[in-house]
């Protein structure tokens, strides 16, 4: 007759299973809370860098540049409490004073820049380059321009300072 | 016949602890790139802030033809950018201070200083330093400002 050897086996114990598991929660805790922490402070720096307030921020600075740079200081006028400014442009090589105007101002909430001719002067159109804005104030000092803007989205707030030149 | 069964040792400790380092290396290491990717999203967010700040400051003047009466307190403070006459950074050598001040944007607190240079009749130098604190924003004062921007602008 064959002879069978089987060895003892004696699997845990229910207090050894209890510390195991008390262990693996632990740990398993730890780093979820890490993991999470870790992923909220990616997420703030991401939305830091290209949220909407973040890239509007941007497209703001670079109209408000573009025009002021192109036009004549001689000819912009501005509100006393700064909240627009509007600055005159020459069309184009030809003309010998300026013929367009374009009037930066905040309503609503909106940053628009207002486009026009200025003999006869006429609005030709009205673009809204941006929303959310909170606070906005234009100053001139001598032939240059400057612009602070502040706008909000949820808990996030930006103020945008951006100045420029006129050419003339 | 003989039927042996093959005992189960289960891991070694040594085992265990490699596993174990190798969880921790590759859990810190990716915490610490996150931790240093959002800190320095920061920092480059406050080196923007700052920039601007002197750019506006060096256009603003340069605007007045470089003026010795050029004043930004009186021209730029406004609810969102506050400017107070304070102490600033060194100015450059050869260039005489014409203000120091310190700005607040953006949560951001900075310190300038607006420097000239004549260089010839009617030609001047001027000049914009603006220092500021990399590693905590919570204002300390002006010594302990850890990094400087410079601009310089010339007008005729």
């Amino acid at each position: 007759m064959p002879k069978q050897r089987f060895n003892l086996k004696t699997g845990l114990t229910t207090i050894e299973l209890m510390v195991a598991s008390a262990i693996g929660i632990m740990i398993f805790a730890g780093v979820t809370v890490l993991l999470v922490d870790s992923q909220r402070g990616w997420n703030r720096m991401y939305s830091r860098l290209y949220s909407d307030v973040v890239t509007d921020s941007f497209i703001v600075r670079k109209a408000f540049d573009s025009i002021v740079r192109k036009s004549a200081s001689a000819y912009s006028s501005i509100d006393d409490d700064g909240s627009w400014l509007e600055v005159c442009y020459y069309a184009d090589e030809f003309s010998v004073a300026p013929d367009l105007y374009a009037r930066f101002y905040e309503s609503d909430g909106d940053f628009n820049i207002e486009y026009g001719t200025l003999n006869p002067k006429e609005t030709t159109g009205v673009q809204t380059i941006c929303s959310n804005v909170v606070d906005c104030v234009f100053k001139k000092v001598g032939t240059s321009a400057q612009m602070i803007l502040t706008t909000e989205e949820g808990s996030q707030q930006i103020t945008t300072i951006t100045s420029a030149v006129m050419h003339n | 016949m003989i039927i042996k069964f093959k005992r189960f040792t289960g891991s070694s400790l040594i085992e265990v602890m490699l596993a174990a380092a190798v969880v921790s290396i590759a859990i810190i290491g990716g915490v610490s790139y996150r931790y240093y990717s959002s800190l320095d999203g920061r920092r480059a967010n406050i080196h923007a802030t700052t920039a601007r700040v002197a750019l506006m400051l060096c256009e603003s003047w340069g605007g007045t033809n470089g003026s010795l009466t050029y004043d930004p307190v009186v021209h730029l403070d406004s609810d969102s950018l506050t400017i107070t006459a304070d102490d600033g950074p060194e100015a450059p050598a050869d260039f005489t201070t014409l203000s120091s001040h310190k700005l607040i944007v953006s949560n951001v607190t900075c310190y300038a200083t607006l420097s000239f240079k004549d260089i010839d009749t009617g030609l001047r130098a001027l000049n914009v330093r603006v220092a500021w604190q990399r590693r905590d924003q919570s204002d300390k004062g002006l010594s302990d400002m850890d990094s400087v921007f410079e601009l310089s602008s010339y007008v005729y």
